[in-house]
């Protein structure tokens, strides 16, 4: 089965939140070509990503597109230039529980604003965005963790301090990097 | 091709953890037949359920089958108690795919709940360690969790360490007033 070439509807993308975006930034799905749109150069800002061929990334999206509407990568795109270069990338994970009447719940991860962009409120759109998409799926709420730092940044995006994140490594390398 | 009976395979049961539960209790994995087992009993302990029929249980066990290992629902089983009440406690282990770190797997811990009358067995340390053993074997890098602050001394029982903060914002109105 070929995969699709956009990781999910883009008529998910909040048309308030794009119109929003300074002339020549475009916010869309992640795309099966986005590897060479330099994806993972936005990651590198954010945690250690090592060395990942275009092949292998393609399998990752390939797999995402597969995982039965779970995965909603939305990248922030400069369009200004000919193939396009993301500056911006965030995801939405949707998870299906049995509780609260098989509710639905998202967790947000992995949001990064390239360093030269940053302060331009980029952060905060791709956040009102996945929110708007979690609603739009029926997400009874979405949770995320960040660092102390970075608490007034999401409290100002809608969220409230909810609990404390807590985690166990199994990788020393992981560890070392505190990905 | 229907789901398969057990969520996920028996040899990611810890070894450890199975011998170390008293007897007539089992480890295993969410079975498909779990609804009749009191599965939703013991999370009602934990948070809201609400009215679920077995169809929609069924439905909701079937739909993290076909998530190629995604999701991994582990209980505890007392296989003395009437076959309504025999599921004790249950844990979920979420394994999400990522790019970062070399397209690494995170394991996310969700919904630990164990049954009342069941305390002093230490099942909630066991509980955890039986998904951390499963997180291992499948290659999460690392495993989070979120908890109440009261509760962190627990987790660190449990061989964890505070990371940050979690953030939450509801969407739903009758979720945000029992805090679900």
């Amino acid at each position: 089965m070929a995969s699709a070439d956009a990781l999910f509807s883009p008529n998910l993308v909040p048309a308030a939140v794009q119109e929003s975006l300074p002339d020549g930034l475009i916010m869309r799905p992640l795309q099966r070509d986005d590897y060479k749109r330099g994806h993972l150069e936005v990651l590198k800002d954010l945690a250690h990503v090592g060395d990942i061929t275009e092949s292998e990334w393609i399998d990752r999206f390939d797999w995402m597109v597969n995982a039965n509407g779970s995965y909603f990568i939305l990248v922030i795109v400069d369009d200004s230039q000919e193939r396009g270069r993301i500056v911006g990338t965030g995801t939405l994970i949707v998870e299906k529980k049995f509780l609260f009447k098989l509710g639905t719940q998202g967790h947000v991860e992995d949001v990064g604003i390239i360093k030269a962009l940053q302060g331009k409120r980029l952060g905060t759109k791709m956040i009102e965005a996945l929110d708007h998409i979690a609603s739009q799926l029926g997400c009874y709420k979405t949770i995320l963790d960040c660092s102390g730092t970075k608490e007034h940044f999401y409290v100002k995006c809608g969220y409230e301090k909810a609990g404390t994140e807590m985690h166990h490594y199994y990788d020393s390398e992981a560890q070392k990097y505190r990905v | 091709m229907s789901a398969p009976a057990s969520l996920f395979s028996d040899d990611l049961i810890s070894p450890e953890v199975q011998s170390s539960l008293p007897e007539g209790y089992i480890a295993r994995p969410l079975q498909r037949t779990d609804f009749q087992h009191g599965h939703l009993d013991v999370l009602r302990d934990l948070a809201v359920v609400g009215d679920i029929t077995e169809e929609a249980w069924v439905e909701r066990y079937d739909w993290m089958a076909s998530c190629h290992g995604s999701y991994y629902v582990l209980v505890f089983v007392d296989t003395k108690a009437e076959p309504s009440k025999q599921i004790v406690a249950t844990g979920t282990l979420i394994v999400e795919r990522k790019f970062l770190f070399k397209l690494g797997l995170q394991g996310h811990i969700e919904d630990i709940a164990v049954a009342k009358g069941q305390q002093g067995k230490k099942f909630g340390v066991k509980l955890l360690s039986a998904l951390d053993f499963v997180a291992d074997k499948v290659g999460c890098y690392k495993n989070i969790l979120d908890c109440s602050p009261e509760n962190t001394g627990f987790y660190v029982k449990c061989s964890y360490e505070q990371a940050g903060q979690e953030m939450h914002r509801y969407f739903d109105a009758e979720a945000e007033k029992v805090g679900v």
